[in-house]
């Protein structure tokens, strides 16, 4: 049994498909992130599992039993906001007991849950606090204690670490997998940060224009994206058009721009003359100086040079006209290559991804809006 | 008992109450608000030829209705732009001016708003046109201001002056002063920074502003007959509601012409209707598409008149205006009734029953008035502010405004009309009188609870109540411990606003029942025999009770 699903979910705002035909499971005690750019439907997910919205079309399913219909504090599914909305007129021990203080429970069982919470994010110091005399984390933190105390085995959390400083961010999301793994809660982060994402989750489910265009465990998105925006989302990429010019097992012989050729893995349905777009991560790119001769080798002139830290990025001009981003460790001998210096990159053809060509042009298919 | 206890729950959570719920709120406000009181317009299609008969036919009526309304319209539109150009620098000073004693100058607009509009109205009439208010510095014999016009027109500045400032100084919160300070980094003078950036974002409350001190000013009866009898003049001169009053007291006391004063009243109460709609929905139109900002830029001359020495003109002159033109008249009651009593006046004349049955009337019928308005329009306020209405939000947003845009006075007339004409009428009950007054009052005061209400809720955000959901509160609940102690304030300030509203009522009041006495009513009897004196007493009890309860009100509204 799920413990959560979405079956064909359609969701219509007036005109604006919010939602188009969304299916998928959770099983229990999973972390799973969704991931998504801005209006992708993320937030719409979420609302239909408080229920604080319901679908136009499809089933929401908790352990497989329908709950389209139950109103959100039937649902017993906490929701964690981004701007933490903790009651500005209610001090911190009257937010943290608010549930179960709606549900009329017991004093003392009411009592030993918020003390237990509040211990719990190591604020129970804070208790007779108002939200406005608190920093930003903890904030988040009580606003996550305030959501725990009902003891919901649901927990929905709506970009918990975005209204938060960088450091702070980076520090809490341990913080968060952690609480939620101990207490055996399954768990759903929506966020656009695609670090965090990574780091954290069972699974990722990348979101874009109301579908879902992949779900699977971070490495394996990272590795083998089914599509170009995913590609692109989840680590960035370079993409580079060609067309198939021979077919030989299972690589592929793709002639780029300037007649230059690539063997690169094949695709399902590939077809010679067809127009393709090979996928490479900047990690999986090499740079070299000057020109060298080789399989998937091709030469071009360094444009830019930027250095990350751990890595140097360098973005190259090839001959065919093609911008692409080469990322390696930074070490001392790199500072051999400048702006302007001619210079091959190359690549392992198994490390490329190949996708047939998007009927709208790639710039449109990696669009984030 | 938890599954009892579930059952009660999933209904009143279901679909179906919802459903019912909403359309009970609509209804009420169709049938007891917005019906009642715009009745009166189908009169001009049944009453047509009795219209035409007994009013277009007649000569002299037809020039009292239009000399009527002239003056009403005429009045409203002087008050409203003094209001606002007055009242303008006072809102920049409220909210932009940094100096001590902010708090106190916000208090003192609020203060003649406790003020019942016919007490206020007879101080300010005594200050301008008797012997002893602002002439006797000139030792005139006579009082400073002889022509009726300018009298009323300063007694309606000063009790619709703290509206205007009001609306406009909330609304010139919201405005984030970034924007204005930006614009200065970016070589803008203090003024041009205003005229350019700030006043366009500004229309909205201006728009509410105009609304609102028009309707003020074009409703007013009390304030206006006593006015009108303290300078002598002849309720001719007087506005459209102080006709409709007048033909009210004839037309009860029956006789031949009783008919045809009731056609008249019901003619000019169309006519005022349908005249502040259509004006009103005019300067929406106006203020809205105009160009406020004259794009061109007068750098030099603009940075000159925002000078150190024009600023503290425009604020020691916004001042002197608050303290002259509406602190002291609408106060000078005090010191002519403390003269009086010093010179030895007698109060023989005041009937101490019939006050303090007046006094237990007007307080009866605000208190029921509030309290059913606020059991009636949170819920009205909630349905526009979440837009729970679907298509129906938008319009139910619009036509709440219109019992504030109409005369009270029409209002009264038309509500009156509407409850008697339906089965035989009301009027066959035993406390008719009281019940229509009631119905009257609820009527002009609702939409004050709802407007206030409605913005206040829609400033909450509603992922509160979101979050209260999810942590198990049922609707019910996410009212009573997140809408209503957020909403506490606006919920109080709109009960106060009501309550004065009610009180100080007069127009409405005598259009539907002029033999009812509420204190207003009695104070403008008093005034009419001549007790000024007593008069002057009465009011003071008045503004005094209404003091010390608005008060309290508002020590409600900041407790826990």
């Amino acid at each position: 049994m799920h413990e959560i699903s979405l079956h064909n979910v359609k969701k219509r705002y007036g005109t604006i498909t919010a939602l188009d035909d969304v299916s998928f499971d959770i099983e229990k005690g999973e972390y799973v992130t969704i991931l998504g750019p801005t209006g992708s439907g993320k937030t719409t997910i979420l609302k239909l599992l408080a229920g604080l919205i319901e679908p136009n079309e499809g089933e929401v399913r908790f352990k497989g039993r329908r709950v389209n219909e139950l109103c959100p504090e039937e649902r017993d599914v906490g929701l964690v906001f981004q701007n933490f909305m903790l009651f500005p007129h209610l001090n911190v021990w009257e937010n943290v007991t608010f549930g179960p203080h709606m549900r009329g429970w017991a004093r003392e069982k009411t009592d030993k849950l918020g003390r237990q919470m509040l211990d719990l994010v190591h604020l129970f110091n804070r208790a007779l606090s108002y939200p406005n005399e608190l920093s930003g984390g903890m904030q988040q933190r009580i606003a996550l204690a305030r959501t725990l105390t009902p003891g919901s085995k649901i927990m929905l959390m709506d970009e918990p670490l975005g209204a938060l400083d960088a450091r702070l961010r980076v520090e809490l999301r341990y913080e968060l997998v952690r609480l939620m793994k101990g207490l055996g809660i399954t768990t759903i982060h929506v966020t656009h940060d695609q670090e965090e994402a990574m780091t954290i989750s069972d699974k990722i489910m990348v979101l874009r224009r109301g579908k879902i265009e992949q779900i699977g465990a971070p490495m394996e998105l990272f590795l083998r994206p089914r599509s170009i925006f995913v590609a692109n989302f989840v680590g960035e990429s370079n993409f580079i058009e060609g067309i198939i010019s021979e077919i030989k097992d299972s690589f592929l012989k793709v002639e780029l721009k300037d007649g230059l050729t690539v063997v690169v893995p094949s695709v399902d349905g590939a077809a010679l003359g067809e127009r393709i777009v090979i996928a490479l991560k900047p990690e999986n790119v090499s740079i070299q100086k000057g020109v060298t001769k080789g399989i998937n080798h091709i030469q071009g002139v360094i444009e830019r040079r930027s250095f990350l830290g751990t890595f140097v990025k360098y973005s190259v001009r090839l001959e065919t006209g093609d911008l692409i981003n080469s990322k390696v460790l930074t070490l001392q001998k790199d500072k051999t290559l400048e702006m302007g210096d001619k210079s091959t990159v190359s690549f392992r053809s198994n490390e490329a991804v190949v996708y047939h060509h998007p009927k709208d042009g790639v710039r449109r298919e990696l669009e984030v809006e | 008992m938890p599954g009892t206890n579930n059952a009660f729950r999933r209904f009143l959570t279901s679909r179906w109450f919802r459903r019912f719920w909403y359309s009970m709120i609509i209804l009420f406000f169709l049938l007891f608000v917005l019906i009642p009181s715009t009745f009166v317009l189908s009169h001009l299609i049944s009453g047509w030829d009795k219209i035409s008969a007994e009013v277009l036919g007649d000569g002299q009526m037809i020039s009292t209705i239009s000399n009527g309304i002239m003056t009403s319209f005429k009045l409203a539109g002087a008050v409203t732009i003094i209001d606002f150009i007055a009242g303008l620098p006072m809102a920049w000073l409220l909210n932009r001016g940094h100096f001590k004693g902010r708090r106190y100058l916000d208090t003192l607009i609020d203060l003649p708003l406790v003020v019942p509009t016919s007490a206020l109205g007879f101080s300010v009439a005594l200050f301008w046109a008797t012997p002893g208010g602002f002439a006797f510095f000139f030792n005139s014999p006579t009082g400073a201001i002889t022509s009726s016009f300018i009298l009323l027109m300063l007694v309606h500045v000063a009790f619709s002056y703290p509206y205007m400032v009001r609306t406009l100084s909330a609304s010139l919160e919201e405005i984030d002063i970034t924007y204005e300070i930006a614009g200065r980094t970016l070589g803008a003078s203090p003024l041009t920074a205003i005229r350019t950036i700030t006043l366009p974002l500004f229309r909205g409350g201006i728009v509410s502003g105009t609304i609102l001190s028009f309707g003020r000013s074009i409703s007013e009866t009390g304030a206006t007959v006593l006015a009108l009898s303290i300078v002598g003049a002849s309720q001719a001169d007087g506005t459209a509601p102080v006709l409709i009053a007048g033909w009210r007291k004839l037309i009860n006391e029956g006789g031949s012409m009783a008919e045809k004063y009731i056609t008249a009243s019901a003619f000019t109460s169309v006519l005022l209707i349908i005249l502040a709609l259509v004006l009103l929905t005019l300067v929406m139109i106006i203020i809205k598409k105009f160009k406020l900002p004259i794009k061109k830029v007068w750098p030099a001359q603009e940075k000159m008149l925002s000078g150190r020495i024009f600023k503290y003109l425009r604020d020691a002159s916004s001042n002197i205006f608050l303290i002259l033109a509406v602190l002291i008249p609408a106060f000078f009651i005090f010191i002519f009734f403390f003269r009086g009593l010093a010179q030895g006046n007698s109060l023989a004349g005041i009937d101490l029953a019939g006050f303090l049955n007046s006094l237990f009337a007007s307080f009866l019928i605000a208190s029921i008035v509030t309290v059913v308005n606020m059991g009636l329009g949170i819920p009205m306020a909630i349905l526009i502010a979440r837009k729970k209405a679907g298509t129906v939000t938008q319009p139910l947003d619009v036509l709440i405004n219109i019992p504030m845009i109409i005369p009270s006075t029409a209002l009264g007339f038309s509500l009156g009309l509407f409850w008697s004409g339906i089965g035989g009428g009301l009027s066959s009950l035993a406390n008719a009188d009281f019940l229509l007054i009631v119905l009257a009052h609820i009527a002009f005061t609702y939409p004050f609870i709802v407007r206030t209400v409605s913005s206040a809720i829609s400033d909450i955000d509603i992922s509160f109540e979101e979050a209260a959901r999810t942590l198990g509160a049922n609707p019910l609940q996410v009212f009573r411990k997140i809408i209503f102690p957020l909403a506490k304030p606006s919920i109080m300030a709109g009960a106060i606003m009501m309550f004065a509203r009610s009180l100080g009522e007069t127009g409405a009041t005598l259009a539907v029942a002029s033999t009812a006495v509420t204190t207003p009513v009695y104070i403008v009897k008093l005034v009419n025999e001549n007790a000024l004196f007593e008069a002057a007493l009465a009011c003071i009890i008045l503004i005094g009770i209404s003091y010390i309860i608005l008060m309290g009100l508002r020590r409600l509204s900041s407790g826990k």
